[in-house]
């Protein structure tokens, strides 16, 4: 049987008949009553909302609650500290102003303000002083910001060339390692369209988007000139890193290339599969034939 | 299909504003098949039904938050779908359907003796189906005996139409192999043997 037999058997499969009585017990099972009663019976109504939204309901009640119960509590306090002020004694002038005419001397007074005088001259020295701490303190803020900035300038500075270059090269891995990732799911992506279109690559790489999860896989990491496109209403043909070499190609060619990033010079062969760099690395295994590139296989060298 | 849908959820509308003849009329439009689904699935006439009783359960209850993002049809056939697999992760078993099943349903269907190695034949390949990996013959069973679409499918799986895409190739490619080892040629329609 070829497939176009399989899914036409497959489409006229039978369907069990249902058991009598299920079809009673159903409805006998279904929300009662009409109107707004079986509104409420559905989960429409308040019961349903409130079933929904009690987990949030519930913490934000008990919040208002309490809120209410400190609101109150601030009140009765503000309160008692009113009552207790007016029950506070105060001085009474006509019994102060008989005991002032009694001492009444003047050397009294004259003490008194001397020890006013040499109060204010007490504290106008404490101010001076915390005025001369407060500034030495922002001189040394200062400072320790800046040995923090010079500290971190030397950390940065510290490492050694090799770590450097070992750094560069792991981050020139990586890329190449995804860029190679990109490569294995665009292949991917042409082969699932091929299967739905006579086993025929398609004509462009955006006729592929629904096989795409994203258009990120069409930038190549290492690639600065092309800027990436997050999404597909964004994405036009500058945001593509690789070339696209085998439009409208067949499974009957797996050597053909398909796709091939410029940068690390790897390529998905029509066959789904990814060599890695072998464009820059080993030009010579790359053949035309009609305007059209494969992987000479024959170049390469006996094992 | 459309226009079914169409009515269909003007029905669920109308149940959920607590129409008690919409939801007869949901009941009547969707319970054979959902049925029919679980029958395949389960693999017994009793669980089918409890099933059956559960999914329309559920959809009673879910129906006030049906968004109308993907049809009635596939919405319900999503619930029966996960229905289906809650049971079978809480009994632990899954007793696969016998060949002898799908031979007595295939012979069902009215046809004359002329179509009886043809129902043999079909009957061998919804066994074969069965015996698919889980979610392949999942995919078959919502796409191809329910009727569901591609998108459909998509919606009650809750996968991306590429991934149904992806298992229907790989189902129909081993459904072809199997048969091809089990003696039936490429090419021919008359079976000679069941799997």
């Amino acid at each position: 049987m070829n497939t176009e037999q399989i899914e036409e058997v497959l489409r006229r499969a039978p369907a069990p008949q249902p058991p009598e009585g299920l079809r009673e017990q159903l409805l006998a099972s279904a929300p009662r009553r009409g109107g707004r009663e079986s509104a409420a019976t559905l989960e429409t109504g308040l019961g349903a909302w409130l079933r929904r939204w009690w987990p949030v309901l519930l913490p934000g009640a008990a919040c208002a609650a309490m809120t209410l119960v400190l609101v109150t509590q601030q009140l009765e306090i503000s309160d008692l500290r009113a009552s207790v002020q007016g029950l506070t004694p105060k001085p009474d002038p006509t019994q102060a102003l008989p005991a002032a005419v009694s001492t009444g001397s003047e050397a009294a007074q004259n003490s008194a303000q001397a020890a006013e005088t040499a109060e204010i001259a007490r504290l106008k020295e404490q101010v001076g002083k915390l005025k001369e701490q407060l500034s030495g303190l922002l001189v040394l803020q200062a400072e320790n910001k800046r040995l923090l900035a010079e500290t971190r300038r030397n950390a940065a500075n510290s490492l050694s060339s090799e770590e450097t270059a070992a750094l560069a090269d792991a981050k020139a891995r990586a890329e190449l390692i995804r860029c190679i990732n990109n490569l294995k799911q665009l292949g991917l992506a042409a082969r699932i369209w091929a299967s739905d279109h006579n086993k025929l690559t398609p004509p462009a790489v955006t006729d592929m988007a629904q096989e795409m999860s994203t258009p990120l896989v069409l930038h190549c990491p290492a690639d600065t000139t092309h800027p990436e496109a997050k999404t597909w209403d964004s994405f036009t043909a500058d945001n593509c890193s690789y070339e696209y070499l085998a439009p409208g190609a067949g499974f009957n060619e797996p050597d053909r290339i398909e796709f091939r990033c410029p940068i690390h010079g790897s390529m998905t062969l029509c066959d789904g599969s990814v060599q890695s760099g072998f464009a820059k690395l080993h030009p010579d295994w790359i053949i035309e034939k009609d305007g059209k590139l494969y992987y000479n296989k024959t170049a390469l060298p006996a094992k | 299909m459309m226009e079914m849908d169409m009515d269909a959820e003007n029905l669920a509308r109308a149940a959920c504003r607590g129409d008690r003849q919409a939801v007869a009329e949901l009941i009547n439009l969707f319970y054979p098949r959902v049925y029919a689904f679980l029958r395949r699935m389960a693999g017994h006439e009793a669980d089918a039904a409890d099933l059956t009783q559960k999914t329309f359960s559920r959809v009673w209850q879910a129906l006030p938050s049906f968004a109308e993002r993907s049809s009635i049809s596939s919405w319900i056939h999503g619930i029966a779908y996960h229905v289906y697999l809650d049971w079978r992760r809480a009994n632990s078993r899954y007793e696969l359907r016998t060949e002898v099943w799908w031979e007595e349903q295939a012979a069902a269907t009215d046809g004359p003796d002329a179509q009886a190695t043809q129902n043999e034949l079909a009957a061998a390949l919804y066994a074969s189906v069965d015996a698919l990996d889980t979610d392949l013959r999942d995919t078959v069973h919502l796409h191809y005996y329910q009727g569901l679409t591609l998108q459909e499918t998509a919606d009650a799986m809750k996968v991306s139409t590429s991934t149904v895409k992806n298992r229907l190739r790989q189902a129909l490619e081993g459904l072809q192999k199997r048969l091809a080892e089990d003696g039936q040629p490429a090419g021919t329609t008359h079976a000679t043997r069941t799997l």
